[in-house]
Order: C-alpha cells, then sequence, then structure tokens
C-alpha cells in the first residue's frame, strides 16, 4: 500500500477540479491561497480573482466584521466543524447577491502554517425545499381544520332533517295506523328504513373522518391485550356461531390502541360474518416478523374473496353483497386501511390456500428498547 | 315509590329554533303521556328573556326544567347555558342540553358549563317518546328537587 504522500500531486489537483462543493483553503490571515474549480460556479469570481484575496469578500456585508473576528478565534484553536450544524449561513457572490450555503471547516498545516480549509456547499434548493414543506404543512392542518368543521356539520345539521322525517313519518304510522292499508304502511317503512341507512351512513363517514382530526398519540400498545378485548366484545357472535379462534403470540408495537383495537375488530367481525355455511368457522391470528416490519394474519376459511376485489374492498362504502345477504355500509375495511396507513403499514388481502381468505397488515417493528 | 311527585303539570321551557322538531317533542311528549305545560324560545335571547320573565314575557311561568338545543340564532345554547348558571337565581334549574350533535366537544364543553345532562335525540321517533319518558321518570318522580 502506497502512502498518501506518494500519490502524484496530479491526482490532488483533479479532485480539487472536480469536487461537487465549492473548497477554499486560507491562511490564518483569511487570506484565499487555493480555490476550487466550483467556487467560480458558486460565487461568481474566477479561481484567479479569488487567490490573494480576503476569504471576508465571500461574507454577506453584514457579517464581515463578525467574521473576522470568528476568524481570529477559530485560528487560535482550529477545531474540524462539520457541515449540518443547524448554523444558517449565507455566502455573497461577485454580482452582491447572497445564497444559503453550509460551510464545514477543519484546520491544517501547510509548510508549518497553519491554515484552515473551508468546504462550502449551496443548499439554495434544499432551503426551498423546507420553505416549500413548511407551506404543505400549513395547508394540510387547515385542510384537517376544514375536515374537522364538516364532520361537525354531518353530525348536527345533516342529522336535523333527517330526524324531521322519520319523526313525522313514524308519527303518521302511529296516530293513522287505522286509516292506512297495507301498501301505506310499506312505504313508511321503508322511508324510515332509508333514513335510518342515510343516518348510519353519515355516522360511518364521521367516524372515517375522525380516525385523521381525532387520532392520538401513539404508545407502546401490546397487540395480545387488544386481541383479548376485541374477542371479549365478540364472544356472542363467536359463542353463536360455534367459531373457533386461536390466536398465536402476538407483538407489542407503537400505535394508537383504540384504532389498532378498530382493526383488529373489523377484521375479526368480518370473518366471522362472511363464514362458510358449509364448514365449522375456524379463525386464526398470527404475527411474523419481516425486516422492519411486523406482519399480522387473520386468516378465515370463510366464503372467500375473488382476486379481482381485492383492492376495492377496501374503499369507502363498497360493498360486493347486497345489504339482505350480508348487512353493513362497507365502511369496516376502509377504516383499517387508514388507521393501517396512519400506523405506517400495509394492508391487504390474499385468499386463503384451501378456503376462505387472509387478512395480512404490517406495523413498524417499535425501535426503543426500553419499551 | 317515587320520593318526589308534582301535583301541577311539569312547566317545560323548550329552546329549540326549527318549528317541525318542536312540534315533535309536542308529540313525543303527549305520546308519552308526560304531563306538562309547554313554552317554547325560538333563539337564546328569547329563551333569557323568558327565564327572566322580562317584558312580553312576564307571564311565562318559571320552569321546572329546561330543554335546550345548541345550535340556535342569535344567542346559541351554550351561551343561554352559560348565563342560566352563571345567575344563583337561575342555576337551580335542571338543564337537559337535547341536540342532534353527538360530538365530543359539545358534550364536553356543555358538561364543564354545568348542563345537568346532555342527551343526543334519537333519529327513530319510538325512542324519543321513550327518552322524554326517562326524563320525566328520572327529573320529575325519582330526582328531589329544592323547593322554590
Amino acid at each position: 500500500m502506497r502512502r498518501n504522500d506518494v500519490y502524484p500531486v496530479s491526482i490532488f489537483k483533479s479532485l480539487l477540479q472536480s469536487a461537487p462543493d465549492g473548497i477554499l483553503v486560507c491562511n490564518a490571515n483569511g487570506t484565499i491561497m487555493l480555490a476550487s474549480e466550483h467556487c467560480t460556479h458558486l460565487f461568481g469570481y474566477q479561481v484567479s480573482e479569488l487567490v490573494g484575496q480576503s476569504i471576508d469578500i465571500l461574507v454577506p456585508e453584514a457579517g464581515r466584521l463578525r467574521h473576522a473576528e470568528l476568524r481570529t478565534g477559530y485560528m487560535t484553536m482550529p477545531r474540524a466543524r462539520p457541515m449540518g450544524a443547524g448554523l444558517q449561513l449565507s455566502a455573497q457572490c461577485k454580482n452582491g447577491s447572497t445564497i444559503p450555503v453550509e460551510i464545514s471547516l477543519s484546520g491544517t498545516e501547510v509548510d508549518e502554517q497553519k491554515c484552515v480549509i473551508a468546504i462550502v456547499r449551496d443548499v439554495s434548493d434544499r432551503r426551498r425545499l423546507e420553505g416549500d414543506l413548511q407551506r404543505l404543512v400549513a395547508e394540510l392542518k387547515r385542510s384537517n381544520e376544514e375536515l374537522e368543521q364538516f364532520a361537525y356539520i354531518a353530525s348536527h345539521d345533516l342529522q336535523e332533517p333527517l330526524r324531521v322525517v322519520s319523526g313525522y313519518t313514524q308519527l303518521l304510522e302511529r296516530r293513522y295506523a287505522n286509516q292506512l292499508d297495507n301498501e301505506a304502511r310499506e312505504y313508511i317503512d321503508y322511508t324510515v328504513e332509508g333514513v335510518k341507512r342515510m343516518q348510519a351512513l353519515i355516522n360511518d363517514l364521521l367516524a372515517y373522518a375522525r380516525l385523521t382530526t381525532r387520532g392520538r398519540d401513539f404508545k407502546s400498545t401490546d397487540l395480545n391485550r387488544l386481541t383479548h378485548q376485541v374477542l371479549l366484545n365478540l364472544a356472542p357472535v363467536i359463542d353463536e356461531v360455534k367459531a373457533t379462534i386461536e390466536v398465536a403470540p402476538l407483538p407489542t408495537v407503537l400505535g394508537d390502541a383504540s384504532q389498532l383495537s378498530q382493526v383488529l375488530q373489523n377484521l375479526l367481525s368480518n370473518a366471522l360474518k362472511f363464514r362458510s355455511p358449509e364448514r365449522p368457522v375456524i379463525i386464526k391470528i398470527q404475527s411474523v416478523l419481516k425486516g422492519d416490519d411486523w406482519v399480522i394474519q387473520v386468516e378465515d376459511n370463510g366464503i372467500g374473496i375473488a382476486r379481482e376485489y381485492g383492492e376495492r374492498i377496501f374503499v369507502a362504502f363498497q360493498r360486493l353483497h347486497t345489504r339482505d345477504l350480508y348487512p353493513g355500509n362497507g365502511i369496516g375495511l376502509a377504516i383499517c386501511k387508514k388507521v393501517i396507513e396512519r400506523h405506517h403499514g400495509r394492508i391487504w388481502v390474499e385468499p386463503a390456500p384451501s378456503h376462505g381468505t387472509i387478512f395480512y397488515f404490517t406495523l413498524p417493528v417499535q425501535r426503543s428498547e426500553s419499551l | 315509590m317515587s320520593p318526589y311527585t308534582l301535583k301541577r303539570p311539569i312547566e317545560i321551557l323548550l329552546v329549540e329554533d326549527n318549528p317541525a322538531d318542536v312540534r315533535l317533542t309536542v308529540e313525543a311528549l303527549k305520546e308519552g303521556q308526560v304531563r306538562h305545560r309547554m313554552s317554547v324560545a325560538r333563539d337564546g335571547i328569547e329563551a333569557i328573556e323568558m327565564l327572566y320573565a322580562q317584558g312580553r314575557y312576564a307571564q311565562v311561568p318559571r320552569p321546572d326544567i329546561v330543554l335546550l338545543d345548541l345550535n340556535l340564532p342569535r344567542k346559541d345554547g351554550r351561551e343561554v347555558l352559560a348565563t342560566v348558571k352563571a345567575d344563583p337565581s337561575l342555576r337551580s334549574i335542571p338543564v337537559i342540553v337535547l341536540t342532534t350533535s353527538s360530538a365530543e366537544e359539545d358534550i364536553r364543553q356543555c358538561y364543564s358549563l354545568h348542563a345537568n345532562c346532555y342527551v343526543t335525540k334519537p333519529v327513530d321517533m319510538e325512542q324519543f317518546i321513550g327518552l322524554v319518558k326517562l326524563i320525566d321518570l328520572f327529573w320529575f318522580q325519582a330526582a328531589q328537587l329544592p323547593v322554590i
């Protein structure tokens, strides 16, 4: 292996020419001794114009005096200072304009003379992106507030006329039942039914909208405990259909416990609802670790879902069956998807090997070991 | 056995802007066979005037209970609630917030303004009738209220 100082000087020269950052070497007085080709691109000065000048010409005028002091201070004890130290620096170009920069500093010695190497990077693009990002965040916040306002309108203003319709229709039935024939009573039933469904849809939409606006902070959450609770909630149905539920050990993840409970409850109640009459109901819940994610799977042996509907079932109010056959508004899986995505995971469905369906969702492995 | 029963009909102040809703409450009370007399305020300012028996409302009796909607013209239900509960001469009147809103924020806010109870109006008429019966049963048969 060759020692560094045996490399031909031409290598260092071409390094200096091709570096994508501006490289400047100054002596103890702040005089530029060497400047890389990229400095021309950055500051608009030719390299020959820079060499021999004070580095202060590249500092915006307002900061020059202070810079000279800092420079002197730095020379007494030169320490390496990397880029991205959180300093908002700017440099002045030949045409008087300033550009946002990051600067790394390090001290060295040439011919027993102290000097400083400064590497200067133009961060205009990044600053602009940061500004864009801030504007986007503000915009998102505003649109979330609008959504919340909409949710309120849905919960109050839309329900009021509905109540009036169903209230008076039912009053008609109560008060005038003996003057109405069967057909009229049937119409009334349909009207009331329609209103109730509308109300359920509004409530579902509201619940869906609030997943984002009312989400809680993520906490360490034991999925075993959540599953246990959900199974207790569903116990009457589980008993009724004589379902066997097998739960393998599940991980503890970082999340919103109430929302993750909803996911488990929706997936399990779907598994129970879409059971096959031809075989005893068996539902299996398990998890595997894949890379940085836990993959949780809920497998049933029910009627199954055709592959072509794999995407559609996660869209709000999409249903694959008539209400008579399987009641529901088609919001459950849309809620699951929104919750899992809020938790930086994915959810999808695959047909089970024999019969039925497997729902998979991922949740990131909890980082902190202390929890 | 109820510990306390009014000998006279209950005086109800209903604060509600929508006439269709007013009538629905009237009918629900009728269907629920709640013995009552009712005054109706169509907005928050009218409600306050009635509670203080001011001006043209001088003849309005002091209510035994207030059924209060939240979203009202001019002065909304929250302001009416705040006014009632800030006045020692009015604050012992039970105020039942009766609204279509089920928003958590409304519920929280009403209780912190000392609402006696917050009820979301059911869409179903049978349930609504059941609810007014329940209000009568609880506030005028089960609960003891101070004698004015």
